[in-house]
């Protein structure tokens, strides 16, 4: 009675290893280089968001400076010195 | 080259390195994989899906484990997750899934799986010994099939399995009488032939 389960349970005796493709290192090698490729665009797209941003804000500091000096210069210093009645 | 060092070598994007420790390993992988999957293209996709994973992990290998005892760990959490992934997709599916009659619990029909190593005598029993495999608990299933169709002796798989010995003597033993309990549900006639 027990005799055919143990058969069952026994024919995997003798077993060989069962061996992948044999372009599967290929198939590897190749998710590897993607990946790779992959992560380099993510970084140069970080990178690029990262130079604009600064573009940016260096543009709107040089901008908001230029502005600044502008209105001092248009600022006459004598018609100021009139206005307050200084003599 | 010890182990650690060809694994810091593979850190280091080294492909030598990298083909030197994928001849070692992929048929023990695919070996241990297609067990679990008890299909060619799925025990593939997971093999690439395995070594990738030691590709961007190599940084994180302590060396605390043995190489061998690392990448079984990899090889068998990944089919173990693959498992349950199908398990919970085909437990929703109304065309794939039935009711077993004596408990309701959801049951499938499992494919005949022919392990390309089996012996040609042997196919039929092994077909079986496959089919009723999908009755045993995890870590009893990965006890079988890491002594029992990889070879493997017992403190190696309790190494892998981070246990002990005595532990993977007692999964195997409840393993085998699970088995042939699901064997005589199975094939309730076969002995009386």
């Amino acid at each position: 009675m027990e005799n055919w389960k143990n058969e069952i349970l026994n024919s995997l005796e003798g077993l060989e290893r069962a061996n992948p493709p044999s372009d599967s290192l290929q198939k590897i090698q190749q998710k590897i280089q993607e990946q790779n490729e992959a992560f380099q665009r993510q970084w140069m797209a970080v990178a690029a968001a990262v130079v604009i941003t600064a573009c940016i804000i260096i543009f709107f500091v040089l901008s908001y400076n230029s502005s600044d000096e502008l209105t001092e210069s248009t600022v006459p210093y004598s018609e100021l010195v009139s206005d307050y009645s200084l003599y | 080259m010890n182990e650690k060092e060809h694994i810091n070598q593979i850190a280091q994007d080294n492909k030598e390195a990298f083909q030197k420790l994928y001849e070692l390993y992929s048929s023990k992988v695919y070996n241990t994989i297609i067990s679990y999957t008890k299909n060619e293209e799925d025990a593939e996709e997971l093999l690439q899906d395995v070594f990738l994973t030691i590709y961007n992990s190599a940084n994180t290998f302590k060396g605390e484990s043995s190489m061998s005892t690392w990448i079984y760990r990899i090889a068998i959490n990944k089919s173990l997750d693959f498992l349950r992934k199908k398990n919970s997709v085909k437990r929703f599916g109304i065309f794939t899934s039935l009711y077993k009659k004596d408990t309701g619990d959801i049951v499938h029909e499992s494919v005949d799986f022919d392990h390309p190593g089996v012996k040609l005598e042997n196919k039929e029993n092994g077909q079986l010994l496959f089919k009723a495999m999908d009755c045993l608990a995890e870590n009893q299933k990965t006890a079988f099939i890491l002594t029992q169709i990889e070879g493997l002796s017992q403190q190696e798989a309790a190494d892998i399995m981070n246990t002990s010995r005595k532990a993977i003597e007692s999964l195997l033993q409840r393993a085998k009488a699970n088995l042939k309990k699901d064997l005589e549900k199975y094939y309730p006639n076969r002995g009386l032939q």
